[in-house]
């Protein structure tokens, strides 16, 4: 008898037990209804039946024998029960192939056959957990039947090479580690148990750093310091040219301003043509010119700090000095851009073109200095409320983050602070995982057809264009105000960033070896695993890292509409206008906060 | 045995690349198909696993019709056959048997595969294939680190783990130097002798073609102008295929014919 002949017949065993148990248990619901008693006891009976009658028609679904429509067409239903026990020799051939029922179809059914077990015997709820149990138990047999099957087809007379080396001990890789820390935080954060979470935190963070040790690779610092180069350049030009609304702009004035650089712009192409015939850059220059004079203006004359420059020197019409610097800033811009052009530098370009955007965008919302300066005697009054910050309030004395100690909650309650990080966990490891199916389907090369593409890239665009703040209104209406609401705002929070990102980066990855795994006979998801997961896994990794760092900063916020975590208590005490408890928080957030960024920055550098 | 009958393969722009084939190889056989670029070389090999569908016709494999297979059927009939390409396809992110073993793809369970838990009898096939190509020393490192001549002998162990009984090789040498070239062409034609793996190999070289093969295919603008036993095989014939006479271009090694 065959190892799956044998399992066969003992999940057939279990289904005759399960069909037993649920007879009893409707005899007993009909005589504890006619007796009009509450039937708990007969409850339990039914739920034992059915889950075990799932698990047997899992088992006999899953591993029925020879492809299914010849035993259909052949024999008969009593024939097919009697199968294990009479035909043997059929197995023998069968061991290897278990069934030809397409597995998620079996795993379908047994779900389905739990639901409505579930629906019909007790309540809907009952129906839901027990298509999910009844799911995830086929999926379980469905691997113990596979591992069964397994047929060596290894020549056992063959004698390995002595160049075959060792083979490796699966080194401890950042991603299960990682995972680890995660995990163990945020179950012990659900459990309320934070020793747990400690424990398991610190087991998980040795694996990482020794993983890190092991892993010794290289930081390519390139692009980072090309970033923060065009960050800090665009943050500083945008902090230092200011501007301040003008309201007599005109759109047409601007336009004869931008149409009067258009000379310089096509003169910076000839000479861009001269060195290297290239209509994409000639094009890039005359735009960039056209562009300089265009923003130049309402940037220029709006901006406030020249106007007590200006009444100093006595010039009245408010322009004669603002002219000359429309000139220096149109110069340099176009300078930058036809520099880029010469150069190549792309950097230059994309800084000049930001710088332009924020100085518009600071007109269009009234961001000057001017008004920055006047405004900051107010938020010196600010200050003097806000110091010294109330710590003792704050951390409390030696067990801050361990018993509250807020005027909020209670002793069982834990720590508001906490809670925001626990929730920024399980909500990052949540939906960072919910995002991979997501994310492989909203990618043209790796969606399963065009339909599936479109489909899962609308609903990506569609969750992606959700702001956080108003997912947390959503479910803190739906499943009331608390740290579930934030926690599943979150979710799909994160599941959009990661979605986005990812599905990105599979659209740039390397399709040959895709082409090389269908080759192979593979199905479609098998390929896609082994030929673009590799390619993805280490951006993946990192993108996971920068979502919980997202969500940190994110749930702070979130508490404030009533989602969980320390933005409740900081924005009653705002409210209270208890400003040196809220710098206390504040300061704690911040530590908090940039520990982890730092942690997390220097794991994102040692992965892509 | 694969068989085509006046199979016809006309691509959606209208171009056909095929046209009115007709031949039949036979187990255990060494075939190598010349042509220009454009002949319908790879073409001529992509019907023989379904990438490219034929228009017209009938390609049977081992007595199973591919024109109009179901997905179910045409992986199980990719599942016997191994494909090397001129590009390699490896993933370069992974190791060395990590990509030997996608050749097992079709054999293992899907939660296998997708959780990377592969049974031991399948790591030993994808070991033993990296040991027929004599790379298993290489097989805990990154592809990456693999050179050009290397990382194609990858490619045909990975071909190899499906334990196929045709092997289909779209110029398997073109980006590769001579040298190299020589390696990786007595290989395919180790494997077709002690295997009696069906061998179809696209060359663009003729001394390689002459070298190697045994029985030579020649297509010309998508039409069999040549079929027949290498050993016949004159600058004549060549110059069928061609449409013109041999230049040291069409040499691996730029020597004369």
């Amino acid at each position: 008898m065959s190892e799956t002949a044998k399992l066969y017949r003992f999940f057939f065993v279990l289904f005759l037990i399960g069909v037993v148990i649920v007879v009893a248990g409707i005899f007993g619901s009909i005589t504890s209804a006619l007796a009009e008693r509450r039937g708990h006891l007969r409850r339990k009976w039914f739920w034992l039946g059915a889950f075990f009658w799932i698990f047997a028609i899992a088992a006999l679904l899953i591993m029925k024998p020879g492809p299914a429509a010849q035993t259909r067409r052949h024999r008969g239903f009593q024939e097919w029960i009697r199968h294990p026990f009479e035909r043997e020799h059929v197995w023998a051939e069968a061991a290897g192939t278990t069934s030809r029922v397409p597995k998620t179809v079996s795993v379908i059914t047994v779900a389905v056959v739990g639901f409505v077990t579930g629906w019909l015997l007790i309540d809907p709820v009952w129906g839901w957990t027990l298509a999910i149990l009844g799911g995830a138990g086929a999926t379980v047999i469905l691997m113990i039947a596979s591992v069964v099957g397994e047929r060596v087809v290894v020549d056992p007379d063959y004698q390995p090479s002595e160049r075959r080396p060792p083979t490796p001990r699966r080194s401890v890789t950042l991603l299960p580690s990682l995972g680890i820390v995660l995990a163990g935080f945020g179950l012990g954060g659900l459990a309320g148990d934070l020793l747990w979470g400690i424990v398991w935190g610190v087991i998980g963070g040795g694996a990482t750093v020794a993983a890190l040790i092991v892993a010794k690779e290289k930081v390519d610092y390139l692009d980072m310091g090309i970033l923060l180069a065009g960050a800090v350049a665009s943050t500083v030009l945008t902090t230092l040219v200011l501007p301040g609304t003008f309201e007599a702009l005109s759109a047409n004035l601007s336009l004869r301003m931008a149409g009067a650089w258009i000379p310089a712009g096509v003169a910076a192409a000839f000479v861009l043509w001269r060195k290297s015939p290239s209509p994409a850059k000639a094009l890039t220059m005359v735009l960039g010119w056209t562009g300089a004079g265009l923003l130049a203006l309402p940037a220029i004359v709006s901006w406030d700090v020249l106007k007590p420059l200006e009444s100093t020197i006595g010039d009245s019409s408010g322009l004669g000095y603002s002219y000359l610097f429309i000139g220096v800033t149109v110069g340099i811009m176009g300078g930058a851009f036809l520099l880029s052009g010469l150069t190549g530098l792309n950097v230059v370009a994309t800084v000049s073109t930001l710088a332009f955007m924020s100085l518009y965008a600071g007109a269009q919302v009234g961001f000057t200095i001017p008004g920055l300066i006047s405004n900051f005697s107010n938020a010196g009054e600010i200050g003097k409320l806000m110091w010294p910050p109330d710590f003792d309030w704050a951390i409390g004395t030696g067990q801050w983050w361990w018993l509250p100690s807020w005027d909020f909650g209670s002793e069982l309650r834990a720590n508001p602070l906490m809670e925001t990080f626990r929730i920024a966990i399980v909500a990052c490891l949540i939906g960072v995982t919910l995002a991979i199916p997501l994310a492989l389907r909203a990618s043209k090369i790796t969606a399963i057809r065009g339909s599936d593409y479109w489909l899962n890239k609308g609903i990506m665009n569609v969750i992606r264009t959700i702001p956080d703040l108003f997912w947390a209104m959503i479910f803190a209406t739906s499943v009331g105000i608390g740290p579930f609401a934030g926690t599943l705002a979150l979710i799909f929070f994160s599941m959009a960033i990661m979605a986005k990102l990812l599905s990105e980066t599979v659209d740039a990855v390397d399709p040959r070896p895709i082409e090389a795994a269908r080759a192979t006979g593979s199905h479609h998801w098998p390929a896609i695993r082994t030929s673009v997961w590799p390619q993805v896994l280490p951006n993946y990794v990192a993108y996971a890292l920068y979502i919980f760092e997202i969500n940190i900063r994110a749930s702070v916020v979130l508490g404030i509409v009533g989602a969980g975590g320390i933005g409740r208590v900081l924005e009653a005490q705002r409210s209270f206008f208890k400003f040196d408890r809220v710098l206390a928080i504040v300061l704690v957030i911040f530590v908090i906060v940039f520990l982890i960024e730092q942690v997390s920055v220097a794991l994102r550098r040692r992965l892509v | 045995m694969i068989e085509f009958e006046n199979a016809d393969v006309t691509y959606p722009g209208g171009f056909k690349a095929l046209s009115n084939v007709s031949l039949k190889i036979n187990k255990g056989e060494l075939v190598v198909i010349v042509g220009l670029s454009g002949a319908g070389k790879s073409t001529l090999l992509r019907a023989i696993n379904g990438f490219v569908p034929i228009t017209a016709g009938s390609v049977k494999v081992n007595g199973t019709e591919v024109r109009g297979a179901s997905q179910a059927t045409l992986r199980e009939l990719r599942g016997g056959i191994g494909m090397i390409f001129q590009t390699f396809n490896l993933v370069y992110r992974t190791s060395v048997i990590n990509n030997a073993l996608m050749g097992r793809l079709s054999k293992v369970p899907r939660w296998r595969s997708m959780l990377g838990v592969w049974p031991a009898a399948d790591r030993e096939i994808a070991l033993q294939s990296l040991e027929r190509v004599e790379i298993v020393e290489k097989a805990y490192i990154r592809a990456s680190n693999l050179s050009g001549g290397q990382q194609q002998r990858v490619g045909i162990a990975r071909a190899l783990a499906q334990q196929p009984q045709i092997l289909l090789a779209d110029e398997p040498v073109a980006s590769l130097d001579p040298v190299t070239s020589h390696t990786v062409m007595r290989d395919l034609r180790r494997i077709n002798r002690d295997l009696g793996i069906t061998t179809i190999i696209n060359l663009h070289f003729l001394d390689l073609a002459r070298s190697y093969g045994r029985r030579l295919i020649g297509l010309r603008d998508g039409e069999l102008v040549y079929d027949g036993d290498i050993a016949d095989v004159d600058d004549e014939t060549f110059r069928g295929i061609y449409g013109r006479a041999v230049t040291p271009d069409d040499l691996k090694e730029g020597a004369e014919l």
